[in-house]
């Protein structure tokens, strides 16, 4: 299922004079379409952000992924999670992100500069940090995930 | 899979960044112009093969001419010595095809660059060959229209049809090293060895007309894995359909000829600019990745 249109169709979300009634089997099958959704989502996500010359997106796929498991992120997290070797790989998307409202950045020291998303401002990182959390595998789990079928014999 | 580990350079590399609109230009003109050093380099060991060979036979003929009619054995002389330097020309493009074609890489720091995001990755790069079997069956083939030609010149004493075979062999040089050689001057070849028989071989194309407004395309990286399975099963072109549109992977690879192309296996493929290299590259190895688990799995 990748479509929200044949969601749609297939439990008669727009028929309003029927009843949705999801028990059982239908229920699982309505959860697991909904998941597939979610998927398809976050791999436009993810490939639209790897079109792009900035890196802006990926930085805000990190910063919603980093988020599950961390209270305070910063610059370097974000570096590891997207498997980039300098720091001025993410310079300019850090600037643009910070100028249009996207992210927050609080400098402690010269190095030291927290991150993180402006869900305030911007309801809809809302969703966008659940799809991710749930589903986006950063280019740092893809690497260990390859480094360990490498390993397999 | 065949492959060679890349030596490290002993020059200093310039550091190519991809980052702007300023370090993309400067980058790709650190590339150009080491690409076109190495096209120079080539260009000049042909173009002087064949000045020579010009030289060497408005030189012989006008010999033979003066020689024809006085003493014989100094037109056998002239004859062998023909054959002689025919055949040290004949090494010189042999020597060419093999080593400047097999060898010659447009850009050491493109290469550079590519090895370092591929470290990050715990990965290595290796260069491929780029004499490739149809390229060597067609130099096989050379070496034995070549000596049929030259025994033919041998035994047929005929002026016309020497003057004639002579010309078809100039054609033949020029067009035979030219039209390889640029070929393969153009495209460079990697491979990047992932587990067994798994690999990933990429092919670099050099744009030699800058287009301003798609600068950061001048460079494109054609990625292909190895061979997956055959076509015709069922099972497996499912399993390829799938992980294919779920990765964003085109469906065919860079094509020369496309009408004359026919693959009986599968196998994925993805294109990168050099900015978003390891991205797409990544892509293409978690692709390879979940069709080795699934494929074994099934």
């Amino acid at each position: 299922m990748n479509s929200f249109n044949d969601l749609t169709e297939k439990y008669n979300l727009d028929n309003f004079n029927k009843v949705l009634e999801l028990k059982g089997h239908d229920k699982i099958d309505f959860y697991n379409d909904l998941n597939d959704i979610k998927q398809t989502i976050c791999r436009i996500f993810n490939n639209l952000t790897t079109i792009f010359s900035v890196r802006g997106g990926q930085v805000l796929m990190s910063l919603a992924k980093l988020q599950k498991f961390e209270e305070i992120i910063i610059k370097k997290d974000v570096m590891n999670c997207l498997n980039i070797d300098r720091r001025e790989k993410l310079a300019h998307a850090f600037e643009f992100l910070k100028e249009q409202n996207y992210i927050e950045i609080k400098k402690k020291t010269s190095k030291f500069h927290i991150v993180k998303l402006n869900e305030k401002d911007n309801p809809d990182f809302k969703l966008f940090r659940e799809i991710i959390q749930e589903f986006w595998t950063s280019p740092q789990e893809e690497k260990n995930k390859t480094k360990l079928w490498r390993e397999l014999k | 899979m065949e492959g060679v580990k890349i030596k490290s350079h002993k020059e200093i590399l310039a550091e190519l960044n991809f980052e702007s609109k300023d370090s993309i230009s400067k980058s790709l003109s650190i590339v150009k112009n080491e690409y076109l050093k190495n096209l120079y380099k080539v260009y000049f060991f042909l173009i002087l093969l064949f000045v020579i060979f010009i030289i060497y036979h408005s030189l012989s003929s006008q010999l033979l001419k003066l020689a024809i009619g006085q003493i014989p054995t100094i037109v056998e002389k002239i004859q062998i010595l023909d054959q002689i330097v025919t055949w040290i020309l004949f090494s010189l493009y042999i020597s060419i095809y093999f080593f400047q074609l097999s060898f010659v890489r447009f850009s050491p720091s493109l290469v550079n660059f590519l090895k370092m995001e591929l470290i990050k990755l715990d990965l290595e790069i290796l260069k491929k060959y780029k004499i490739e079997l149809r390229i060597f069956l067609f130099i096989i083939f050379s070496i034995i229209a070549f000596i049929l030609i030259n025994i033919g010149i041998y035994f047929y004493n005929n002026s016309t049809a020497t003057f004639l075979i002579v010309r078809i062999i100039i054609i033949f040089i020029i067009s035979s090293i030219s039209i390889p050689i640029l070929r393969g001057v153009l495209h460079d070849k990697f491979v990047v060895k992932l587990k067994n028989h798994y690999f990933v071989q990429f092919e670099l194309q050099f744009r030699l007309i800058r287009s301003k407004e798609l600068e950061s395309q001048m460079i494109k990286v054609y990625m292909s894995s190895n061979k997956l399975c055959l076509k015709s099963e069922q099972y497996g072109l499912n399993l390829y359909k799938e992980i294919s549109e779920k990765k964003w992977l085109p469906k065919k690879g860079r094509l020369i000829f496309p009408m004359f192309y026919f693959n009986p296996s599968l196998h994925f493929h993805e294109y990168s600019t050099l900015i978003n290299f390891k991205d797409h590259f990544v892509n293409i190895v978690s692709a390879i990745r979940e069709w080795d688990v699934s494929y074994k799995k099934d």
